[in-house]
């Protein structure tokens, strides 16, 4: 793989399983805002139970993945611009962010167990110098010119929903 | 032998083995490697194995400390970055079924596009990654007082095209049960005022009426709110809304 400057998108998926205090808020809240805010694209009388099936009857359901992420974001920012589910091979630096998106998987508005939403994190751009040994040997520093003097870098393991989102070769 | 050939051939040989094989496939790859010194321990319904050497668990990092934090459309200053000629809206909320009395404890959102007619977010049916820090723009939720009252701060809204200025709402119960979706319309007077002047000229004026508008041109009389004030000190729009609660 050529050297490049990257950003990477992390995907966390919140569902029922979720174990820690701030998934299990998240899921709460935005499971109470996604009753809410439904309720502007279903039709009264017969509503539609899950969110795929209201997706299909009203395209316009689509703007719930926005309006249900105004639930999320207080929890988002609570992480000040760090992924606390990605961390380094140390185990203590944590991939930084500054983008976020919201996806609803599925809900259901009789039962909160069906309620499930994906949260990708968008890192600001960052130096891929190499990969390793199933690990991105990486730098915080956007800028790689410099980098036969030495860099300060960081190591991330290969896994899943752990993602190249934008790639620029270092010619 | 690894281990988990190891176990494999236990377990044909055990009925526990549908017990045990959760736990293993649990396990990440280079974890099921143990010496061939190893000694296996049946107790029970379970099967341990003791590997040679070990070491702790890796924690799940929590992340800083999570407290319970309302949506972030729970707002009264709805203006955001927002320029404007500011409004004050006060949105009274009144039952049907019960003598038309106010209406304590409702849930009100309200959202109205920006000076040039944008809306916070969506504009297509794609999604789109945000800058975290940025909070949505002319979008709240209020919940009404012991008057029946929703107040929110913003601007004047903008326009776009075929529709006449407004604001849209939505009203829940106090347990979000939508009673009510619904929209504001403007005197057209005083839009003319606002959309002549500051960040609204570049704009220009509506290109709808509210009589010809395709959600206000069945009559609007209960939808047209009373705005006063002026484009330099601001305006106050009043409105009631009746609801079945």
């Amino acid at each position: 793989m050529p050297k490049g400057n990257v950003r990477f998108a992390y995907r966390i998926v919140i569902n029922q399983h979720s174990s820690t205090a701030w998934e299990k808020y998240l899921w709460e809240s935005t499971y109470q805002e996604f009753l809410m805010q439904a309720q502007l694209f279903n039709d009264k009388a017969q509503p539609a139970l899950t969110f795929k099936e209201l997706l299909s009857k009203n395209e316009k359901a689509e703007q719930l993945h926005f309006l249900v992420s105004t639930a999320a974001h207080p929890y988002i920012l609570q992480w000040k611009g760090k992924i606390y589910h990605l961390a380094d091979t140390l185990g203590n630096n944590f991939m930084p962010f500054n983008y976020c998106q919201l996806d609803i998987i599925d809900s259901n508005i009789k039962d909160i167990k069906a309620h499930e939403i994906g949260l990708t994190f968008y890192t600001p751009v960052l130096s891929l110098i190499d990969i390793w040994e199933g690990h991105y040997l990486i730098s915080l520093d956007e800028n790689l010119q410099n980098l036969s003097e030495g860099l300060e870098t960081l190591m991330y393991k290969m896994q899943n929903r752990l993602s190249i989102a934008y790639f620029k070769p270092i010619v | 032998m690894k281990r988990i050939d190891f176990l494999k051939r236990s377990f044909g040989s055990l009925g526990t083995a549908a017990i045990a094989v959760p736990i293993l496939a649990a396990c990440k790859e280079e974890e099921i490697t143990a010496a061939s010194t190893t000694t296996t321990t049946t107790s029970g319904t379970t099967t341990t194995t003791t590997p040679s050497s070990c070491s702790v668990t890796n924690a799940e990092t929590e992340g800083p400390f999570p407290t319970k934090t309302p949506s972030s459309l729970v707002i009264k200053d709805i203006t955001s970055d927002r320029k404007g000629t500011p409004l004050t809206i006060n949105i009274y909320i009144r039952n049907v079924n019960n003598s038309c009395e106010i209406l304590a404890n409702a849930i009100v959102d309200i959202w109205h596009c920006d000076a040039a007619g944008e809306y916070s977010q969506y504009g297509g049916t794609n999604m789109q990654k945000t800058d975290y820090t940025s909070v949505n723009f002319l979008r709240g939720r209020q919940s009404t007082d012991s008057t029946g009252l929703a107040a929110f701060t913003s601007i004047y809204p903008g326009w776009y095209s075929s529709r006449a200025p407004h604001i849209h709402v939505h009203i829940y119960n106090s347990s979000g049960t939508s009673l009510l979706v619904t929209q504001i319309a403007f005197p057209e007077d005083v839009s003319a005022v606002v959309y002549a002047q500051g960040v609204y000229a570049s704009h220009g004026q509506a290109d709808t009426k509210n009589a010809s508008d395709n959600v206000f041109g069945d009559g609007f009389t209960n939808e047209l709110a009373t705005v006063t004030g002026s484009a330099s000190a601001g305006y106050v729009l009043t409105h009631i809304i009746y609801v079945k609660a």
